[in-house]
């Protein structure tokens, strides 16, 4: 290609290197990320992948043959003394035309593959499986609240899905637009309150699929994280069951053991104070539903959204102060005593599911990983 | 009508020119009242270069933020402030307004006039503009800049979810979208009205076409925002429920509203680039452009189709797939024009005699980095793959090379070709060339790891991440990337400051180029040309004729591409005004006046930054004094302007 | 490379005819030659302006399903005869935009000033009776919050009656200059693009009156 050159030029070099590094880096990209779309675990994603792909590929060989063109060009018509003059041709009908179809044509291809694709995605939901699950996901500022609608039930931030079902999931929002986007399964949707979205997922593998906000919605956007837990179906099932169930609210009795005597203590403080104008905790008085659902707050992996793992110190912690841990949240920071703290924090991380070994109701040292 | 000659103000080091000034002023009077299209221009590259480089810190800011996982450097909502006002600088002060500013300086040349239709209306813009820039960069000492992002979704922008911030960026939008119409409308009149005899569109440059249609797009695309602005100000402070669902309105009105706009204007801030590499690559590969008819038609093309394709930018939001799949199709369509320039451009470069300086590797390096851009815009076109890469980092890898790697290189390349005619002395090609290289590296280290992190799944937006979820190697190599950048930026800066220092002894046409600003001196002089200048093809100082449009040469033609006897007075005919050296106050026999320089337009701008000041003060007193303060302003100004334009 | 020798005498400029054969005329158009400048600006705003209008009643199209599907109906509260008396206001005063012109054109200051006081007037009588309207709506309970149809309707309108108000000064304005001997049969550019405004906004009425009263 460099024909006529007298030795390699600096651009050229620097052009090759930086092309190579490119394929070499897209070959060895961190595909260990929970997030990474081109590592699809889902048949949604792989759809969108199978598209990608091809594009992909057309568009680095374009690069490579403009930028080759460009490299080339500056090189070998470059002025030299003595060189041949500028050859004064005004365009050519023939190139131009030619440039103009082929161009069409590779986007008229890739539009083709474009709206197969659209219609593979739309097709679970024209017609859903018998036996899909129907989940509605609702944003809100800065968490995401799971209705399981099959269910009747509501939980927050852990979605628990069972592998290889299809999962509709019915998208909107309650304050201002987010989106739902669990990169691994599925593409994003916005969730725009007074709207409803639909889009679906299927996991291929037990395995827990990151999920993120991917819409600007405000101070917190970056803390609006959840996660598509999947399990085999037969498990997914049970904690249905369980989730369905309102716990049993611990009650102090004369002789009661140390723990019993807190968990009563903050399940007391729990329905009477602040908690439960925002908070739902069902089979109790606290039926609010500013902030999550906590019925069975204590098995989840996460507190505020995945911003902290989920155990007993984090949980204090966010009791303290939740404007230090997740600044702008909309919980306020009530100022509560120590003492109240450890109380509440007996109440809310007291085992509720102990089959499951995650969340604040593990002891610290049997503490599941994140 | 007395007409003065507005002195001609020499940049510093500069050898005065010749002409005599009747009376001397003071040198911030003069730039205060200046109508004159070339210093106008000047104002706008100085105050949006000057904006470039607090978009850029702003940017360097968020990027140390984003260096490591988890960072405290900004709390979230002081990162939200600064990724909004980065954009918003970027978009509305910095690159709108230097394409402004060449457009500004280089048209009315271009097409042989002496200024611009309205110059005073010109002045307006300017100063409407700085002042719209200066009341949204109060925000931050005035409690808080605007933290929506620059799009602002409702119902974040309502006023339970956002605070004051928001106020400062709605008007201070519709404030810069008054500049923007009114500097348009002045495009789109001169380059119909006052273009030399002789000049055809067809004998056109293509950076006015790409002017034309740019101001005709702004005078399109901006009522849209604006009224979609104004109806955020109802919702926030006049209990109207537009974008409310809670009050039955709609958020996606918003999103609609937006887009209508905002898809034009990223062609709006590309269109220009696009005309100043269409002049560059022919004048440093010193033979024509190929294909002039296509490169201009696709302008008015790509003008057109972009006001067709604005839901792509909401693809993700559940249109269907029927309205998906019919902004895919426009979305992909536009693709076509633009893909063709850029095989003409490369056939320009083809088969000539490059001469590799500055300003050509800032365009040849345009054309790479474009491609990159509309590459992965082809790619977001396809509506299921923008479910997995709208609003990751993809989208900002995608922007930022057609943006900078588009739009600011070829200012780059603009500047470095126009310097000698605007400044009278060339920026020097030395640390030019060290300018480009370190902005071309420095510029792919900074973004194209970002095209990575979006297939890793990194939202955009964030204030922070999380390790070990795939960001933690290109998120430090981005930073890095982006500090080099900076510096990068800064050796232009260098250069420019440097050569300012240096004798102004440019020539009228160091370059040898074709176009008529390249037929006067360097600077020009106040009037530009001191003859009417004619025009009988497309490359006049080439004086190749159409006749060999479809290949063969030139017989006059050197081997450089320039006639050696190109030069012929023709003008003296057209004066019917009498002495061809009092031109100075008539322009082409249209009936146009150069008016004297005057502060009203000035006066009338700072009303209009009063009156909205006066908004955003809560206590009724201060509300009146700002209010009367205006209206005062408003009455002086109008009434000054009209008694000049009827005198 | 050195560049050729800059030409001695500055005064000298551009191109040559270099072959006979396509010899142009020495003073060759370079297009729109008939249309003035001023009036080019004024029609290239307006034509920028449609625009803004054309946004807002999308707008109300856009919400035009939910406004008609709840209760009041918007047609029962709107005064459709009172607002055609006003659209007639409106197309009259347009007449009397055109008379002032022919006046000017014919070298009738007088009566041109007249005609310009008319329109102004007629103008005034539009803006008052708008103002009669809105506090009919308002008793009504349609204000700016007053739901869908009262923002929508209010906005519009609002914003076209701030049209017609710099339309009035601005047609007192040029009555005054009028007085000074300003406009007459050979320069009257300043009344015609006026009077290329008022136009328009009374065609924008004449759009949003079809749009929201009549259908």
């Amino acid at each position: 290609m460099l024909m006529g050159a007298t030795h390699f030029a600096t651009p050229a070099r620097r052009w090759a290197a930086l092309i190579s590094l490119t394929l070499l880096g897209l070959v060895g990209c961190d595909s260990r990320s929970p997030q990474s779309w081109v590592n699809p675990q889902g048949p949604y994603a792989s759809t969108i992948y199978d598209l990608f792909l091809p594009i992909l590929i057309t568009a680095v060989v374009v690069f490579v043959i403009v930028q080759g063109l460009i490299v080339y060009s500056v090189f070998k018509f470059r002025e030299r003394p003595g060189g041949p003059p500028a050859q004064q041709f005004h365009g050519n009908l023939t190139i131009e035309l030619t440039s103009t179809i082929i161009t069409a044509l590779v986007f008229i291809v890739v539009l083709a593959m474009t709206v197969n694709t659209q219609q593979v995605l739309s097709a679970p939901l024209e017609t859903p499986p018998a036996d899909a699950i129907h989940v509605k996901a609702i944003g809100h500022q800065w968490w995401w609240e799971f209705e399981y609608q099959d269910s009747g039930f509501v939980t927050a931030s852990d979605m628990v899905i069972p592998t290889g079902t299809t999962v509709i999931v019915e998208v909107t929002a309650a304050d201002v637009i987010h989106a739902f986007w669990v990169p691994m399964l599925t593409g994003q949707v916005a969730g725009i309150p007074g709207r409803t979205n639909h889009i679906w997922l299927k996991s291929e593998k037990d395995g827990t699929y990151a999920g993120v906000c991917n819409q600007f919605c405000g101070i917190q956007h970056a803390m609006m994280r959840y996660a598509a837990i999947s399990v085999p179906r037969p498990e997914f099932d049970a904690w249905v069951e369980r989730q369905r169930m309102a716990p049993v609210t611990p009650v102090s009795s004369a002789n009661a053991d140390q723990s019993l005597v807190l968990q009563a203590k903050g399940a007391q403080l729990f329905a009477a104070g602040a908690c439960k104008t925002c908070h739902m905790i069902r089979g109790t008085e606290a039926i609010g539903k500013v902030g999550p659902d906590l019925t069975h707050f204590s098995s989840r992996t996460s507190i505020a959204s995945k911003t902290l793992p989920s155990t007993v110190e984090n949980v204090k912690a966010w009791l303290r102060n939740p404007q230090a841990v997740k600044p702008g949240t909309i919980m306020p920071n009530l100022n509560l005593k120590e003492e109240d703290i450890d109380a509440l924090t007996a109440y809310l991380c007291r085992p509720v599911d102990p089959s499951i070994n995650s969340g604040c109701q593990v002891a610290p040292t049997n503490a599941a990983k994140k | 009508m007395a007409v003065e000659i507005a002195p001609q103000v020499a940049p510093v080091g500069a050898q005065v020119s010749n002409e005599t000034a009747p009376y001397k002023e003071s040198f911030l009077w003069e730039w205060a009242t200046t109508v004159d299209h070339k210093k106008i221009g000047i104002l706008y590259l100085l105050t949006g270069g000057l904006f470039f480089l607090i978009g850029g810190l702003e940017a360097l800011l968020v990027r140390t933020q984003l260096m490591v996982p988890r960072s405290d450097f900004m709390s979230a909502d002081l990162y939200n402030q600064m990724f909004t006002m980065h954009a918003t600088t970027m978009i509305f002060l910095a690159v709108m307004p230097i394409n402004v500013g060449l457009g500004n300086y280089i048209v009315p040349l271009m097409v042989g006039a002496l200024d611009m239709a309205y110059p005073r209306l010109n002045a307006f813009s300017y100063w409407l503009y700085l002042f719209g820039g200066i009341f949204l960069n109060l925000s931050f000492v005035m409690g808080g800049a605007p933290n929506v992002g620059w799009f602002g979704y409702a119902p974040l922008t309502e006023n339970q979810y956002s605070g004051s911030g928001t106020d400062f960026w709605v008007i201070g939008l519709q404030i810069l979208g008054v500049a923007s119409i009114a500097g348009a409308l002045n495009f789109v009149v001169t380059i119909l009205k006052m273009r030399a005899p002789g000049m055809t569109f067809n004998r056109m440059p293509l950076f006015c076409w790409a002017t034309l249609v740019t101001a005709i797009l702004v005078l399109f695309a901006f009522p849209a925002i604006t009224i979609a602005l104004f109806l955020v100000m109802f919702d926030r402070h006049f209990g109207t429920n537009f974008y409310n669902a809670a009050g039955g309105g709609d958020p996606l009105l918003w999103q609609h509203l937006f887009w209508f706009f905002g898809h034009p204007e990223v062609y709006i801030l590309i269109l220009p680039a696009f005309g100043i590499i269409s002049e560059v690559l022919p004048v440093f590969s010193r033979k024509p452009i190929f294909g002039y008819s296509f490169i201009a038609y696709s302008s008015v093309a790509i003008g057109f189709l972009g006001f067709t394709v604005w839901a792509h930018h909401m693809f993700a939001t559940g249109m269907g797939d029927i309205a998906n799949t019919a902004f895919a199709t426009g979305s992909f369509l536009i693709g076509v024009p633009t893909g063709v320039k850029i095989f003409n451009w490369i056939g320009t470069i083809w088969g000539g005699s490059v001469r590799f300086n500055t300003s050509m590797k800032f365009a040849t390096g345009f054309i790479g980095t474009f491609t990159v851009g509309g590459l992965s815009g082809i790619m977001l076109a396809s509506p299921p793959v923008d479910f997995q890469e709208t609003a990751t980092y993809f989208v900002v890898a995608h922007l930022h090379y057609v943006l900078f790697g588009g739009a600011i290189m070829g200012l780059f390349a603009g500047l470095y070709y126009w310097w000698p005619k605007m400044f009278g002395r060339a920026l020097d090609e030395r640390i030019g060339n060290w300018h480009f290289w370190a902005q071309l590296l420095a510029f792919n280290i900074t973004f194209f790891p970002m095209h990575w992190l979006g297939m890793e799944g990194m939202p955009r937006r964030i204030y922070t991440y999380f390790p070990n979820e795939g960001f933690d190697l290109w998120n430090p190599v981005a930073t890095i990337g982006s500090y080099f950048l900076g510096a990068a930026v800064l050796i232009f800066v260098a250069n420019a400051v440097i050569t300012a220092f240096r004798p102004a002894d440019a020539t009228d046409n160091p370059w040898e180029a074709s176009s008529l600003e390249w037929a006067t001196t360097s600077p020009p002089p106040a009037h530009n040309f001191d003859v009417e200048p004619v025009v009988y093809s497309r490359y006049p100082l080439w004086d190749i004729s159409e006749e060999d449009e479809h290949g063969g040469s030139h017989s006059s033609v050197s081997s450089h591409g320039v006639s050696a006897t190109a030069i012929a007075t023709v003008a003296k005919a057209h004066d019917e005004h009498g002495d061809a050296h009092e031109s100075g106050g008539h322009g082409g026999g249209h009936g146009i006046h150069l008016p004297a320089p005057t502060i009203y337009p000035m006066i009338l701008a700072l009303g209009v930054l009063i009156l909205f000041l006066a908004v955003l003060f809560t206590p009724p007193t201060l509300k009146i004094v700002f209010v009367v303060t205006a209206v005062i302003y408003f009455v002086v100004s109008i009434t000054g302007w009209v008694k000049e334009v009827t005198d | 490379m050195v560049p050729p020798d800059p030409p001695k005498d500055r005064t000298m400029t551009v191109s040559t005819i270099e072959h006979a054969s396509h010899a142009v005329p020495a003073n060759p158009p370079s297009g729109m030659e008939s249309l003035d400048i001023r009036k080019l600006g004024m029609w290239v705003f307006l034509g920028s302006d449609c625009v803004f209008f054309a946004s807002l009643i999308t707008t109300y199209f856009v919400n035009r399903p939910l406004i008609f599907s709840g209760e009041p109906n918007p047609h029962h509260t709107l005064g459709i005869n009172f607002t055609a008396i006003l659209a007639f206001i409106l197309l009259l005063s347009s007449l009397t935009m055109v008379l002032s012109l022919a006046a000017f054109q014919r070298d009738n200051i007088q009566s041109g000033r007249n005609w310009l006081l008319a329109t102004a007037a007629l103008g005034t009588c539009f803006l008052a009776g708008q103002a009669i309207e809105f506090s009919n709506l308002a008793h009504e309970g349609v204000t700016l919050s007053s739901g869908l149809f009262g923002q929508c309707f209010l906005i519009m309108t609002g914003f076209h009656g701030t049209h017609v108000f710099i339309g009035v000064i601005w047609l007192l304005a040029c009555w005054l200059f009028a007085g000074t001997g300003r406009f007459n049969a050979k320069n009257f550019i300043g009344v015609e693009i006026s009077g290329l405004y008022w136009h328009f906004v009374d065609l924008v009425w004449v759009a949003i009156f079809t749009l929201i009263y009549l259908i």
